[in-house]
Order: C-alpha cells, then sequence, then structure tokens
C-alpha cells in the first residue's frame, strides 16, 4: 500500500446519503429546512456576486452528516407518500443510505436517523415539481 | 382532504400565516406573537437567512427562479415542523421520527375513509403505551354520530400501527360540526 492518507469530506457523505435517500420506494422527496435552503442559495449566488465567503461545494438539502475518523453520523428529514408505510419506507431508506456510504465512502455509518417531516399524494410532487 | 388546501399550506402550525410571517420579516417589523412564539421565530430565523440570500438575488437584476417562492415556503414549513417530533421506531442503524403535523396528515386521511366524515384537527401526545389521538370529525346529516366515531376510532388505530408504525393508545373523538350538504 502506497503511503498516503484519505479523507472524506462530509458534503460527499451527504450527497451520497441524499442520493440514496430520494432514490428510496416510497420517499417522494428530501426535504431541506429553511435554513439549508438559504445555503444553497447563497452557493448558487457565489457564482455571480464576489465575496461571499463560502467554501466548497455546496450541501446536500435535507441531510446532515458529521465525519469523525472512520464513522459518519448522519441525519435525514424527508416526505414520505401518502399511504406508504411510514416506518419502512424510513427503514429502507436508512438501509439504502447505509450500503451507499458503506460501499463509496469506506465510512461506517454510525447512526442514520431519518425525520419524515410531510406526508404528501404522489400526484402532488408532479403538481409542484413539474414544468413551472 | 382539508390539509390540501393552499391556505393550510402555508400556515404554520400556530395558525399564522407564513407568507404574512415573511412580509413581516422582510418589513423588519414582528409583532408581539411573532416574536414570543416557538413556531414563528423557527420559522422566522429561516426566513431572515433566506430573505438575505433573496436579497442579494435581487441586486443581480435577475429574475429569481420560478419555483423558488415553493420551494422557500415548503422549507419554512419543514423547518417550523421540527419542533414537534414522534419517536417511531429505533432500527439497528438508528431512530426513526415522524413529525406531529405528517403524523396527523396520515391520521386525518384514514378517519376521512370513514363515510359521512370529515376529519378536522387531529392532536397526538405521547403516552405510556405508543400515543394518545384527538380528533375532531365533522358528520354529514344523515351519518349516525356514534357509530361513525367507533369507526374513526377503528381506521385511525389501524393507520398508526399499519401506515405509521406506532401504537395507538386512546382514540379520543370530537363531533365539532354536521355538514349539511355535500361538498
Amino acid at each position: 500500500m502506497t503511503a498516503g492518507r484519505t479523507t472524506i469530506a462530509p458534503t460527499v457523505v451527504e450527497k451520497i446519503a441524499a442520493l440514496a435517500a430520494a432514490g428510496t420506494p416510497g420517499v417522494l422527496r428530501l426535504e431541506p429546512g429553511a435554513g439549508a435552503l438559504a445555503t444553497a442559495l447563497r452557493h448558487r449566488l457565489q457564482a455571480h456576486l464576489p465575496g461571499t465567503g463560502l467554501d466548497g461545494a455546496p450541501p446536500a438539502a435535507g441531510v446532515r452528516a458529521t465525519v469523525a475518523g472512520d464513522q459518519a453520523a448522519i441525519e435525514v428529514a424527508l416526505t414520505v407518500e401518502l399511504g406508504q408505510p411510514v416506518a419502512a419506507v424510513a427503514a429502507r431508506a436508512q438501509r439504502s443510505i447505509a450500503r451507499a456510504v458503506t460501499e463509496l465512502t469506506g465510512l461506517a455509518p454510525a447512526s442514520i436517523a431519518v425525520t419524515v417531516v410531510d406526508v404528501a399524494p404522489l400526484q402532488e410532487r408532479q403538481a409542484r415539481e413539474g414544468p413551472g | 382532504m382539508a390539509m390540501s388546501s393552499v391556505e393550510d399550506l402555508y400556515r404554520l402550525p400556530c395558525g399564522r400565516d407564513a407568507n404574512t410571517l415573511w412580509d413581516h420579516v422582510v418589513a423588519g417589523l414582528l409583532d408581539a406573537h411573532e416574536q414570543s412564539c416557538l413556531h414563528c421565530r423557527a420559522a422566522e430565523s429561516g426566513f431572515r437567512a433566506l430573505a438575505e440570500a433573496t436579497s442579494a438575488l435581487a441586486r443581480l437584476d435577475a429574475t429569481p427562479p420560478p419555483r423558488l417562492t415553493a420551494r422557500i415556503m415548503r422549507a419554512v414549513r419543514a423547518e417550523a415542523r421540527l419542533g414537534a417530533e414522534l419517536p417511531v421506531t429505533s432500527t439497528g442503524l438508528g431512530p426513526i421520527r415522524i413529525t406531529a403535523q405528517a403524523a396527523a396528515v396520515v391520521l386525518r386521511f384514514a378517519a376521512d375513509q370513514c363515510n359521512g366524515v370529515v376529519a378536522r384537527s387531529c392532536a397526538i401526545t405521547p403516552a405510556e403505551n405508543g400515543y394518545d389521538i384527538r380528533l375532531t370529525i365533522a358528520v354529514r346529516y344523515g351519518t349516525a354520530a356514534p357509530a361513525a366515531a367507533e369507526h374513526v376510532r377503528r381506521l385511525v388505530r389501524a393507520a398508526g400501527r399499519d401506515l405509521i408504525g406506532f401504537a395507538v393508545n386512546h382514540v379520543d373523538v370530537d363531533v365539532t360540526d354536521l355538514l349539511e350538504q355535500q361538498p
């Protein structure tokens, strides 16, 4: 093995977790809090406004991760499709996040906390996120 | 379902309208309730950060993305609800929680499946063996209220178990209105 060190930034874990969670059957979408959305907006503005003072990639909305040693703690906020069993969908999201994070980062997911902040009918996604 | 009306989408758990709060935050004029209410304050702190970001957007003289307002409102609703999280279960990987508001959507939806019943408010409180539910409903004229309430009780208990994943202890049903016409 070659000498050297690999580190994984929390943002990387967040993005992997976000993709895994959003792709879980029964999950309608992730839910950024207002603070996370504001941060994401500022990151988008950064391209246009000099001196906004933000470094690195924008965080993945709806996911927060901390990395300590070879372990990652992850918190996810999401909306579940109305009619789907909430606890089962959330547990499925946990497993899918754990798999993706372990496989792609080598970090052990010490804790994956899932909070279901909304339950909405499937057509709401089409109505709200359709063209327009 | 009552929840899906546009007004309700923008209503904070305390009953305040998020659009009004947004206007007050941007204007820098918060009233007494907004200064003391936990829900308003949670939304306000998010709003303030967003107001800064969007005023920077405005300075760019660019049109904000068309769905930005909807995204902001959703974020604020998510934020405002973070206060009341109910533990559902814990897997080997970590805890699973649901906000009281999201759980109420599921339970009201279940109650609405009862013929002649329209679910109104739904309060959820932790109890020793699960959660106690207090539901207010309106019944259509011609529906026998006690039987409907009993049916609602069964539907809500089943929905708690099967659709959310938590145990439901008591289900108190308050019949608070009579609907004289089909909506």
